[in-house]
């Protein structure tokens, strides 16, 4: 198998004092070998916890990825790992770039030594050379200076500055796969270009596969190979770039797009979803969708619609793909076409 | 000053000093105006002095030079009177809807709090005017009796935007009413707010990083760069023609929702970061990360110069690029 990773039924359940969480239902995807996946959609879909996930993230809080659950990386099974062997996978398999800068770096620790930390931890070798190598990493990730940087503590960077320390650190034991949660929605336009330059430069470079996380379908756009749709916990549509933006079939993907305001349609109202995602404390019957969904029909109130193949990559779970449906043209988005 | 002139700044500075002989200069000497009825966008990168501009135009903070008139009088030489009648006429919607409404209050007693300084309204009409301030918002009455914490982020900026409404104010600043919302609820909150702006005809001063929200709502944009004003004009202009290479840069850093388009490609790079503010030294404030960048700029300060039907630009090297 030339896939890298493999998830198949990812059940991602959290115990909590008002109740079971399920924040995760039953998500099946792969990644191929260098390819950007990216995953779209409303804070609370699910995304950011399917991508925890593939790290068997949540062992000491109150999630718990239920046992069904199956996750294949490089033909390792994942699920099966035991403590030790799991320690060793997280540092050398997956690199992993949060949202925040600030709070995924350590501020006691100066930067070579965070950055160097993985290297002594997974390659056993000593601090000296640790950061010797963390050095190299920095000039990688194109910071000025690098020999006098690794000195420095968090606190005396930049927002930008630590985003491509945390990028540093996550490639350190050159990882077969970068998980980026959000990696630029803390950092201003002019930064967050810089920054996806950067890692878009590392890819082609290194050939890690990323997976994306984000809600930003400007970046997306720009960066994935492939999209994925994340609804309330489960995937609602997946294809190419070219399929999610130009011939997408989920009415969820269709508002997402409409709802990026047009250049030149100002002072118009935007298009809005009405009312919001549903609970994931309660059980789901039908689509998640279906409250807001504006071509809802009884039966997706009742039952979950299964994945229609749309071709090679592209799949929608949407009722509105069975032959007995109505047929509803695609609508227009906010600039006159889905752009 | 013409009649329909609501706020006009002028050559406001607001500096904050950080200990010996040094100065934080948040704002550095702008200017601009707006008219009733108008909303004037105020964008940058963090940092650049906009939400320092948002505080210093209510009063909150009492800036370092420069004058605010609004309506034509200075407010820092407002009588306490006129205090009071200000202080009703202009209100602010904040950032994040988690931290802006009092946990302990419940959303009536929040929307009240306005209403009982600056109306004698009898209990049974502050019910009422409850009622239709959560009405015109989109929430149904029973929220009144509910607590914040109850409340999702977009019902809760809602809250702030009814709680601004219930004094009856002619210009609100929103100091980025969206940032902490999903692009869904943005929709529905940029709506609202143009919405109740057509009904009651106020101005907005809208300060957001968001360029693409900013360019949907706003009738006039500023431009900030470092505590400067680099740019203002009409929207459509600054959008189609922006002159400022800051301007250029900033908006050519957008990415854009078209996967046909290389982006990487046609954008402009920017090298760097914004520098500090901290003792920022005379001359142009973007010449540090400028690629046209000349001796003059990093000597003399460029100042704002009408370009054309009201465009105005700070820019030594204008005419030549």
């Amino acid at each position: 198998m030339s896939r890298l990773l493999e998830v198949e039924n990812l059940r991602v359940y959290f115990n909590t004092y008002a109740g079971q969480v399920k924040a995760v239902r039953g998500v099946s995807f792969g990644v191929e070998k260098g390819e950007t996946l990216a995953m779209v959609g409303e804070s609370g879909c699910g995304k950011s916890v399917t991508a925890k996930a593939l790290m068997r993230l949540f062992e000491r809080t109150s999630g718990e990825i239920l046992p069904e659950s199956k996750i294949t990386f490089d033909g390792v099974d994942v699920m099966s790992l035991d403590k030790k062997a799991l320690h060793a996978f997280r540092g050398t398999q997956i690199g992993m770039i949060f949202q925040d800068p600030m709070t995924s770096l350590d501020p006691t620790m100066s930067v070579g030594k965070q950055v160097g930390e993985c290297l002594m931890i997974h390659e056993g070798i000593p601090m000296k050379e640790a950061v010797q190598r963390a050095v190299e990493l920095l000039r990688m990730v194109e910071i000025p200076n690098p020999e006098e940087r690794v000195k420095a503590y968090p606190h005396q960077l930049s927002g930008g500055m630590r985003q491509r320390i945390v990028i540093a650190t996550a490639l350190a034991c050159h990882p077969k796969l970068l998980i980026a949660d959000e990696p630029t929605t803390a950092l201003d336009v002019t930064i967050q270009a810089q920054v996806l330059d950067l890692l878009r430069d590392l890819k082609e470079r290194l050939g890690t596969a990323i997976i994306l996380v984000t809600h930003d379908l400007g970046i997306v756009a720009d960066f994935a190979d492939r999209i994925q749709v994340m609804y309330a916990g489960m995937i609602v549509e997946e294809g190419t770039k070219q399929e999610i933006f130009k011939e997408c079939d989920h009415p969820y993907t269709w508002a997402l797009l409409r709802s990026i305001p047009a250049e030149g349609a100002s002072k118009k109202q935007l298009y809005s979803l009405k009312g919001t995602p549903p609970d994931l404390l309660l059980d789901q019957k039908g689509c998640p969708f279906a409250s807001r969904c504006e071509y809802c029909m009884p039966v997706c109130r009742e039952y979950q619609p299964d994945f229609t193949q749309k071709s090679g990559t592209h799949r929608v779970a949407c009722w509105l793909q069975h032959e007995k449906a109505p047929r509803v043209e695609r609508p227009v988005g906010a600039g006159g076409e889905i752009r | 000053m013409s009649e329909t002139t609501l706020l006009q700044v002028e050559e406001l500075k607001q500096y904050f000093p950080i200990g010996k002989n040094r100065v934080v200069k948040a704002v550095d000497g702008i200017s601009f105006s707006i008219r009733r009825g108008e909303t004037f966008g105020l964008v940058g990168e963090s940092g650049c002095g906009k939400s320092t501009t948002g505080r210093s135009v209510l009063g909150i903070t009492k800036p370092t030079s420069g004058r605010i008139l609004y309506d034509g009088e200075d407010i820092a030489s407002f009588t306490k009177a006129q205090r009071m009648k200000f202080k009703k006429s202009a209100q602010m919607i904040f950032q994040d809807p988690y931290a802006c409404l009092d946990p302990r209050m419940t959303i009536s007693s929040i929307i009240k709090e306005g209403m009982e300084v600056h109306f004698r309204y009898s209990k049974k009409e502050a019910d009422d005017r409850v009622r239709d301030l959560l009405d015109k918002v989109g929430l149904t009455e029973d929220y009144a009796s509910r607590f914040p914490h109850e409340l999702s982020g977009g019902q809760r900026q809602r809250i702030g935007i009814a709680r601004a409404l219930a004094v009856e104010p002619e210009f609100i600043v929103c100091d980025e009413p969206i940032a902490a919302l999903d692009v869904s609820i943005q929709a529905q909150v940029v709506n609202l707010l143009m919405k109740v702006q057509e009904e009651r005809g106020h101005a907005y001063l809208f300060i957001s990083h968001d360029l693409s929200m900013v360019r949907h709502i706003s009738d006039y944009i500023g431009v900030m760069y470092l505590g400067s004003l680099v740019e203002t004009a009409v929207r459509d202009e600054i959008y189609s023609h922006p002159l400022h290479p800051y301007t250029k840069a900033l908006f050519s850093a957008i990415p854009k929702p078209d996967p046909d388009m290389n982006w990487a490609k046609t954008r402009i790079h920017l090298e760097g970061e914004v520098p500090s503010p901290i003792n920022t030294p005379e001359g142009c404030k973007f010449c540090a990360r400028c690629p046209h960048a000349t001796e003059q700029c990093r000597r003399e300060t460029p100042q704002l110069r009408d370009m054309g039907a009201g465009h105005r630009v700070a820019c030594h090297r204008i005419e030549e690029l």
